[in-house]
């Protein structure tokens, strides 16, 4: 048994099989959540390359795995991100039986995790970049609903990820005659630019990030929200890898300037829009920009604690976003009409718990007090004014867009009361919307307060990268 | 601990009350619960003067690479004369709601004394991880009682406005944070660096409605008398101790003239209609904007002491008016007694504030006027007698009576017996003179019946409530929402890549130029 069969080729498999029984919504939605949970779990327990006795046999986990000559391998350093990766899973399955999405979303979480852990496991890695691709091609089924037409944010989904790939591999490329003359600035150059053009296509810098909004206008705002999610945390965590292989790109300074520069304008361009968005979904794909920005510029710090933050808000990022995009979908399915918030007048009233987690879920994300965005967010803004007040200063006000919309939204919600009379009765749900509601609230607001309980874990992060993390 | 301990004593009541009240319906002495353990937590905070300063922490001795929020508080000359004013106010109450019995119930002292715990714990904090949690908590409370209790839209609306700016004051305190990043230190409420001070000035300027000027949010969102004057007066009170503790640090020349404008128009503005105001519960936002223009003048001119001064005046004496329902000639001595904690002449706790004309700035010249016209208001309300206290039990008339002397009393007490706040500069004499030249020139007009055309103070409302900023600022949004749609539909419409592409080329040139600088 190795490790990748155990994180790539065993979640995969059980995505297929998922598949199968998507007709069974909440059996497939506790199966799955069951079972990545224990994936989750068993990254925690078992070492990799290592033996551990078992009564009176003993077993050991490879940490590598062949296939048509090509090597999958995941290290025992890498069990805390398989770890948090699993546990995202987890949480979104969980969301997925409250947002009620597409019936195969938890067969296509277990798919695109696995591609995804499996472009961070591969060697070379410039495979990555294939197996990235595959998993956004795997996704376009999944986002257009069936029988439906794809229209023009599934088209630019796919046309700027494809658009990335070839830069990746461009670069890896120039790296392999870096390999051979290591002084030639020209081809470091090169190599770094591509890397950066396939990075920005990738992550949706700005402004390759129109897609966002418009897919998530087009399509389930759960299912986006997920892939907005997952795929911008495992290319950034592809890129840290970059500047953890190559000292030429991590002892730069141009590098981590240029990080926090375009960070910077990421959270700028996403909070000058936000604030003025009127469309709930349209809030969640610009609050995604916002942070892809933030981690940007996290990383642009140029050391650990860079890393370390960057992995930190997006451990609490799972707390804010997740019920934000399960609070939304909810309110699409139960309210039967568009996200546009002029259609959504007194909506609070009428679902109170869903609107009070949506409009939570972005002042979270703003890193507002008392929420479970707060402690990350009030660490980062230390960690990064000391090297640009500057740029701090304007991404603050770039993040204050956030708190804009989630006051826009509070007051569309709760404000007004519903023109239509008997509208303002509270809507009354089972026990089990009960649990998942007191749970989403619960984590919403518990982990914000206490980071210190939590943060070695999110320390342990760093041994991923045995460079850049020390 | 011993420092948490009222906060403790409140939150425990509110939760018995709460428990009580939904599980045992026939149970009736929650008052009883409520009065007592406001009592035992006001005793409490003033033993604690016999320690100060004290000190109590949560999690913070955990260092760590990064700067993590950890919870402080700290019991010292600034924050023990607030907490002890917020337990005296949500005593005051409490006792005088005996008298307003059909008023309340269990729910509304639960929420009082849960939220004057919070209000206790907001003035207590000694960073600003947990000065930013109890402020939001404190906005997070008061705006849902509002919601709760109004039902016009357009009063709702204002609610959240004024919720807004608050969030926008805690946005402020992350950007001192940043600039104190950004000259090396950390953001400590105890030596606050220069680049910080604006932005903490600012903070407290958009929670307490003084800058910019937020009468045009706040006006008539609550006119109730308990737990209206509980939910009015203490998030100005929550704001002071940051106000106080600013105060320690200059401000560049620049920045001072603009805020202490701001300061003496607020001063001025809400003066002017504090003595104008139909009744003291529909002047009351005006009373708050009023002192706390004086206070944040105060705060401008780095005199801490009469930042307290004039901001525990906002409490005290405003309590007594807000809360006494019933006046008559019997209670007028307590007026009296309040009308001389706020008349700012020689042994009154006020004196202290008269701090804030040190050093001299010409725009101060007008701070003796809305004095003044403070006072006037003040006299106006307190002489207008209301039916006496009748078919209630005589306990019920002691109550009400302690409940409105306690407020008084222990301002001037509390003034004595606390720890001084260092001063620095000599008292002026000069405002206090330059008031009583305004009162003479107020009475010899009520005399010869001296009449100002409404008109001009309509216009003067006009101006500077800054309900035209409002508009601007619709303006604004609409005209930001038409951009952004219009930038939108290009990157997301036919030609959406090949616009993609002309502001990457332009980015990348950018990019290029201030990489090479540096960023």
């Amino acid at each position: 048994m190795s490790a990748p069969l155990i994180w790539i080729g065993l979640p995969a498999f059980i995505g297929g099989i998922l598949f199968l029984t998507r007709g069974y919504r909440l059996t497939t939605g506790i199966f799955g959540g069951i079972l990545s949970a224990l994936l989750a779990v068993s990254a925690w327990l078992l070492p990799i390359d290592e033996v551990v006795p078992l009564g009176s046999r003993a077993f050991e986990i490879g940490d590598r795995f062949s296939i048509l000559g090509r090597d999958f391998l995941l290290l025992n350093t890498d069990r805390a991100w398989l770890l948090l990766i699993y546990l995202f899973l987890t949480m979104w399955i969980i969301g997925s039986l409250f947002a009620r999405p597409h019936s195969g979303f938890v067969s296509f979480g277990f798919v695109f995790t696995a591609l995804l852990v499996a472009a961070l496991a591969v060697e070379p890695f410039l495979y990555a970049a294939l197996l990235i691709e595959i998993a956004v091609l795997l996704a376009v089924p999944f986002l257009l609903p069936p029988g439906s037409q794809p229209g023009r944010g599934i088209y630019r989904f796919l046309a700027f990820q494809t658009l990335g790939m070839p830069f990746i591999l461009l670069a890896g490329w120039f790296l392999a005659g870096l390999e051979a003359s290591p002084g030639d600035s020209a081809l470091v150059l090169r190599a770094g630019g591509l890397i950066g053009f396939g990075l920005a296509f990738l992550l949706a810098v700005v402004p390759f990030h129109s897609w966002i909004p418009t897919l998530i206008e087009e399509c389930e705002p759960y299912l986006v929200s997920f892939i907005l999610f997952m795929l911008p945390a495992f290319v950034a965590v592809f890129g840290l890898g970059f500047l953890d292989r190559f000292v030429w790109l991590r002892e730069s300074e141009g590098v981590y300037a240029g990080l926090r520069i375009v960070g910077m304008l990421m959270i700028l361009v996403g909070g000058a829009w936000v604030a003025v968005e009127r469309h709930l979904g349209r809030m969640l794909g610009y609050a995604a920009i916002i942070e892809i920005g933030a981690g940007l510029m996290a990383v642009g710090i140029g050391s650990s604690e860079g890393v370390l933050l960057f992995f930190w808000m997006l451990f609490v990022r799972i707390f804010s976003a997740m019920p934000w995009a399960a609070s939304v979908s909810w309110l699409q399915e139960e309210s039967g009409i568009g996200l546009e918030l002029p259609n959504l007048v007194g909506f609070g009233h009428r679902y109170p718990i869903a609107a009070g987690i949506l409009v939570s879920g972005g002042f979270s994300l703003a890193g507002l007090p008392l929420l479970a965005g707060f402690g990350a967010k009030f660490a980062f803004w230390q960690a990064i004014s000391s090297d640009s007040p500057v740029l701090s200063l304007a991404a603050l006000a770039g993040n204050t867009g956030l708190v804009i919309a989630s006051l826009r939204a509070l007051n569309t919600l709760f404000i007004s009361f519903p023109v239509q009379q008997g509208d303002d009765q509270g809507v009354h749900n089972g026990a089990f919307y009960w649990l998942m509601v007191g749970l989403f609230g619960f984590l919403l607001f518990v982990i914000g307060l206490f980071p210190q309980v939590y943060i070695t874990f999110i320390e342990r992060l760093l041994f991923v990268f045995e460079r850049l993390g020390a | 601990m011993l420092l948490l301990t009222p906060v403790l004593i409140l939150l425990g009541a509110a939760a018995l009350i709460s428990l009580l009240g939904l599980f045992r319906p026939r149970f009736t002495s929650h008052w009883l619960i409520a009065i007592t353990s406001a009592l035992a937590a006001w005793v409490v905070v003033w033993l604690l003067v016999l320690k100060l300063p004290l000190e109590f922490g949560l999690l913070e001795d955990i260092s760590y690479r990064l700067a993590l929020p950890a919870l402080s508080f700290r019991g010292d000359e600034i924050t023990w004369p607030l907490a002890l004013a917020v337990s005296t106010v949500l005593l005051s109450v409490l006792f005088t709601d005996a008298a307003r019995a059909v008023e309340a119930s269990w729910l509304i002292w639960a929420g009082d004394l849960g939220f004057a715990a919070i209000g206790i714990t907001a003035v207590l904090a000694r960073n600003p991880a947990t000065m930013m949690l109890a402020w939001l908590l404190v906005d997070l409370i008061e705006m849902s009682i509002l919601l709760r209790q109004l039902e016009e839209e357009r009063i709702r609306r204002r609610a959240v406005v004024f919720f807004a700016t608050n969030l926008l004051g805690i946005v402020a305190v992350f950007g001192a944070m940043i600039a104190a990043g950004g000259a090396g230190v950390g953001l400590n409420l105890d030596q606050i660096p220069q680049q910080s001070v604006i932005y903490l000035i600012l903070a407290v300027g958009l929670r307490m409605g003084v800058f910019p000027l937020q009468v045009a949010f706040l006006r008539d969102v609550h006119h109730q008398r308990s737990q209206g004057t509980l939910l009015r007066l203490i998030p100005p009170a929550v704001s002071l101790s940051l106000l106080a503790h600013s105060a320690t640090t200059p401000l560049a020349d620049g920045w001072r003239q603009m805020f202490i404008f701001f300061a003496v128009l607020a001063a001025v503005y809400g003066a002017i209609a504090w003595a104008r105001a139909k009744n003291e519960l529909r002047g009351r936002l005006f009373w708050i904007f009023g002192l706390a223009g004086m206070s944040f003048a105060a705060a401008v001119q780095g005199q801490q002491g009469a930042v307290l001064a004039w901001g525990l005046a906002i409490l005290y004496p405003g309590s007594l008016l807000f809360l006494a329902s019933v006046r008559t000639r019997g209670m007028l001595p307590l007026g009296i007694l309040s009308l001389f904690a706020l008349s700012a002449v020689p042994f009154s706790p006020t004196y202290a504030g008269l701090r804030l004309y040190y050093p001299f700035d010409m725009l101060l010249l007008l701070l003796p006027l809305a004095h003044v016209l403070l006072l006037g208001g003040y006299v106006r309300f307190m002489l207008r007698q209301t039916e006496p206290l009748s078919g209630v039990e005589p306990w019920v008339r002691v109550s009400y009576a302690i409940g409105l002397g306690i407020l008084p009393v222990t301002f001037i007490a509390s003034s004595f017996l606390g720890p001084k706040v260092p001063a620095a500069g000599p008292i002026p004499i000069w405002p206090l003179l330059l008031s009583f030249v305004g009162i003479a020139t107020g009475v010899v007009g009520y005399w010869r019946r001296w009449k100002i055309p409404s008109k001009i103070f309509e216009y003067l409302d006009k101006v500077f409530s800054l309900r035209w900023m409002l508009t601007g600022l619709r303006w604004l949004d609409e005209f930001m929402g038409r951009f952004a749609a219009l930038v939108t539909r290009l990157l997301e419409g036919d030609g959406g890549v090949l616009w993609t592409l002309v502001i990457l080329v332009i980015f990348a040139s950018l990019l290029g130029q201030l990489v090479s600088a540096g960023g």
